[in-house]
């Protein structure tokens, strides 16, 4: 069949369509078989053009009559697929901010949104400088996207701007905290808090990591990992690329996974670390190293104490 | 036992050595570890370099560590 005849013919059928549903009894448009040219060259098809029709499984039998005419008048060449409804594939909560969820400010870039905070009487997301305020300079009201510019193919939208952060120095004073706080619109965006034994659910904060407790994160690169505080009151230069320069920071928190894997990767700065049986927030995933031949990764977090001293905002829970 | 004030004491002496004054770019982070129920001095290194076996009798312990990067 050339595809110029499938097209007519298809034509024709569509404006068939209605009233053989009528005649079978249902004026649910919505319930047709969608028709169009079948072009696909799998085993059996000789490389040609075909009519395609895609019956939706509940409507075959009722179009029994209708489906045998059709495959008649394309003097077989038709190419029958019963499938499910269709329906828009959208993001499931798309107005919606959780913990996890990838955020940036409007470089090329991807973070994660790591918990809701009070900020004066400001409700804002709780994050890292270099995530919300990856250009320069900085300001506040620099707006923030969900889901990142580079996550979102184009489709990333202004969920807040910038209203706190930490000022990242490259001075030989250290830096405390590599943190940042953005207001949400909540007319727009609803926070969707993570219930109890989802991941991402915390109850308190806490100044103490117990290092036999095992930790935990969810991130937008890794997801939900888990891993041990194995080192505490660390100093470390930590090189930013974005700076291009290397960052004195004191205070880290260093976890590890025992496999020496990572519990982290670059996207997952702004990942609250929480203890996973106390449930207990201690620090604002900031950086890490790879494992390469070193056998083992490491991830590096901020005292969350810190954090939320410094930026004078209060840790939300619901 | 070391205790924990012992090992942050030990810990910014050698920050003072070997990131401040010297700026000794094959240590990546210092920092303090549990061990057993005291504390130690933990240094990342890059490569191999020689460093004392304790600080002031802080054990320090040293291990091999890609460059830190923020994420």
């Amino acid at each position: 069949m050339k595809v110029e005849t499938a097209l007519e013919l298809r034509d024709q059928l569509l404006s068939e369509l209605d009233y053989v549903a009528q005649s079978a009894g249902d004026s649910d448009s919505a319930d047709l078989p969608s028709l169009g040219v079948y072009c696909a060259q799998d085993s059996g098809w000789d490389g040609g053009y075909g009519l395609s029709i895609l019956m939706p499984d509940d409507q075959r039998e009722k179009l029994h009559d209708w489906e045998r005419e059709t495959v008649d008048r394309a003097g077989g060449e038709a190419n029958i697929a019963v499938v499910g409804p269709f329906e828009a594939f959208d993001c499931p909560r798309p107005a919606h901010l959780t913990p996890g969820c990838s955020i940036s400010d409007h470089t090329v870039s991807a973070g994660t949104l790591g918990g809701f905070v009070d900020a004066g009487g400001t409700r804002g997301i709780l994050s890292c400088e270099h995530v919300l305020g990856g250009h320069q300079p900085v300001q506040s009201g620099d707006a923030v996207y969900h889901p990142a510019v580079m996550d979102a193919g184009g489709s990333h939208v202004a969920f807040g701007e910038l209203i706190a952060f930490s000022g990242l120095t490259s001075g030989s004073a250290p830096n405390a905290v590599d943190a940042a706080v953005a207001s949400y619109d909540p007319d727009r965006f609803a926070p969707d808090w993570p219930k109890p034994g989802d991941a991402g659910y915390i109850t308190g904060v806490t100044a103490e990591p117990d290092p036999t407790e095992e930790h935990e994160k969810v991130g937008r690169s890794t997801g939900t990992t888990r891993g041990r505080l194995t080192r505490f009151g660390h100093v470390a230069r930590i090189h930013y690329p974005h700076l291009g320069s290397r960052l004195l920071f004191q205070g880290i928190l260093v976890f590890e996974r025992p496999d020496g894997s990572p519990m982290s990767k670059p996207g997952d700065s702004g990942s609250i670390i929480y203890g996973t049986n106390s449930r207990k927030a201690c620090g604002l995933l900031f950086a890490g190293s790879a494992a390469s031949s070193y056998g083992r990764a490491t991830t590096l977090a901020n005292p969350l104490t810190d954090v939320l001293n410094i930026l004078n905002v209060e840790l939300l829970f619901e | 036992m070391t205790t924990l004030a012992e090992a942050t004491h030990a810990r910014d002496q050698l920050v003072g050595e070997l990131m401040i004054e010297h700026d000794c770019p094959e240590v990546v982070g210092i920092g303090i570890a549990k061990e057993g129920d005291g504390y130690v001095v933990a240094v990342d290194v890059t490569e191999n370099v020689d460093l004392p076996p304790d600080v002031d009798g802080v054990p320090v312990r040293v291990a091999l560590s890609a460059e830190p990067e923020a994420y």
